[in-house]
């Protein structure tokens, strides 16, 4: 820590309030930690879930097309494919959670594929649209951990920072300039004891 | 050239249909490069030379199978040439559904083209000026132009003109049974009947389902003399009743379970499994009748179909058992 130490009761007085404040600090977050890894923990018990289901619905959604496409050749499926008339829109948003700022992923446009598939397809249309619908909401919690993750690793860092070095150094600062402080109003205490003494002598010769 | 010398040649050609053994032990390849060698001992052989990618062998298939058509329409003569055209027309109406959707979804030419049935003589319309077209609209403008097809002035999807391109294939199929012989004339009928039973049947339990609109079932349900009237269909399909359908048609029950379940690609195999059933009944009887050669047709397509499908569930890497239920058998 670089700073102009000076051992005056004013700079010791400052150091103190310095001290108090980053204590508070410690704490505060020390605090946002706790809650980034209660929302960290709540979100990847949410991700652990999503992430099975999507790969079940992953499982059904190619044997679906495998059994569509093998009844029904490749021509069927690609032409069928080209009906879809609108194309998938999303939009991020940035969202700030305990000041983290995360994406949210809103759909603007998805295709409907009871509006254009032909009836045979359509169940499989509808399935891929359901999984899309659900991979965007992986992606958006997959960026959620992210930065949350990124975000608590550096709170982490500042409060190990605080704890076991900012705070003990000031703490020893503080102590040592204490120390020299006492040290020196116990001298200037002898000192003027000394002269009292002196006084007092040289007035009794006279 | 008679009608006994395509009998004939029907006869002839029939052997070289694969075997049922011969398609399982296709659909126990491992891999596609093992369905090909396996493959290459057949008709398919010479064609399927070369063939790596799933496309390439799909189209390999789709070649031979054509020129199996061709082969079989340049032995038929006079009359029965000109009801075995009209019967072939299916795979032009294959093609202009694949257009018309290509064409909905602004596909360029050589996308649409990359995708058509080899047709060729096997149909009436020139494809080329349709793949021109710049839009849907001028594409149907030219079907339209052509008088082969009557599509109807204003459709609010695809599926009402696919239906519509289907119903005057249909309606010309079932007007070309007067130039077959006079003994096989029920038959063809019958047979013709039940593909659109069937297609009626597929809209009555979509609009049940409401997938498709009450409104659009009345243009989606194809006139059958051979089959289910459409008036009772349209009265079903106001009752909402499936429970109905499949009791009073129990020929169907096979086919209408499976589209009930939801499995609509079950229900497609299931078709054609209920047609080779009624062929495969006729079969004794009408060995040398004109009918052979329609019970000829069906198996060759089958034979296609089964062998495209166990190529694509062999790229799926399906398990055998998947696969073999995708069989028609």
């Amino acid at each position: 820590m670089s700073m102009g130490v000076r051992y005056t009761r004013g700079f010791l007085l400052d150091l103190k309030r310095r001290l108090t404040f980053v204590r508070d600090a410690h704490e505060l977050l020390e605090m946002k930690r706790d809650q980034l890894v209660r929302e960290l923990k709540e979100v990847i018990e949410k991700f652990k879930e999503m992430r099975e289901k999507i790969e079940k619905e992953v499982e059904e959604l190619h044997r679906e097309l495998a059994m569509v496409h093998a009844t029904y050749g490749s021509q069927e499926i690609l032409s069928s494919s080209r009906l879809l008339k609108e194309s998938l829109e999303l939009e991020v948003i940035p969202k700030s959670i305990m000041g983290v700022d995360v994406p949210e992923v809103r759909i603007k446009k998805i295709p409907k594929p009871e509006e254009a598939c032909p009836p045979h397809i359509l169940k499989l249309a509808k399935m891929a649209s359901t999984i899309i619908r659900d991979l965007i909401k992986l992606a958006e919690l997959e960026a959620f951990i992210e930065r949350i993750a990124e975000d608590l690793r550096k709170t982490n860092i500042r409060v190990n920072a605080l704890e076991k070095v900012v705070i003990p150094s000031y703490e020893a600062l503080i102590k040592r300039i204490s120390d020299i402080i006492d040290q020196s109003s116990l001298e200037e205490f002898m000192r003027i004891k000394i002269v009292k003494k002196a006084l007092a002598k040289r007035r009794a010769i006279r | 050239m008679s009608l006994t010398y395509l009998i004939c040649r029907v006869h002839g050609y029939a052997p070289r249909l694969l075997t049922r053994d011969m398609i399982l032990d296709l659909a126990s390849a491992r891999t596609l490069q093992e369905f090909v060698e396996k493959l290459s001992r057949t008709d398919y052989g010479q064609k399927l030379e070369g063939a790596r990618t799933l496309t390439e062998i799909e189209d390999s298939l789709t070649e031979v199978f054509m020129n199996k058509l061709r082969a079989l329409l340049k032995a038929a003569s006079g009359r029965t040439q000109t009801f075995l055209k009209a019967y072939l027309r299916r795979y032009e109406v294959q093609n202009l559904v694949l257009v018309l959707r290509m064409k909905a979804g602004k596909a360029s030419e050589k996308e649409i083209e990359r995708l058509l049935i080899p047709v060729e003589e096997l149909g009436t319309l020139k494809i080329e000026p349709i793949l021109k077209a710049e839009n849907l609209e001028q594409a149907l403008e030219i079907i339209r132009g052509s008088k082969r097809y009557l599509l109807p002035e204003k459709a609010e999807n695809i599926l009402v003109l696919e239906t519509s391109l289907w119903k005057d294939y249909y309606a010309a199929l079932l007007k070309n049974i007067s130039k077959t012989p006079l003994q096989d004339r029920k038959d063809l009928k019958k047979f013709i009947g039940l593909e659109i039973d069937l297609h009626n049947l597929k809209i009555c339990l979509l609009t049940m389902d409401e997938i498709i609109k009450s409104s659009e079932a009345k243009k989606l349900i194809i006139r059958n003399p051979a089959g289910i009237p459409r008036r009772r269909l349209l009265s079903l399909v106001k009752r909402r009743a499936k429970d109905l359908l499949l009791e009073l048609f129990h020929n169907y029950r096979g086919y209408l379970e499976k589209f009930i379940s939801g499995e609509l690609w079950l229900a497609e195999i299931e078709k054609y499994k209920i047609l080779k059933r009624y062929v495969d009944a006729l079969r004794i009887p009408k060995f040398i009748n004109f009918f052979y050669v329609m019970k000829y047709l069906l198996d060759l397509e089958i034979e296609y179909r089964n062998l495209r499908s166990i190529a694509i569930s062999i790229y799926h890497e399906l398990p055998v058992e998947a696969r073999t239920r995708l069989l028609i058998m």
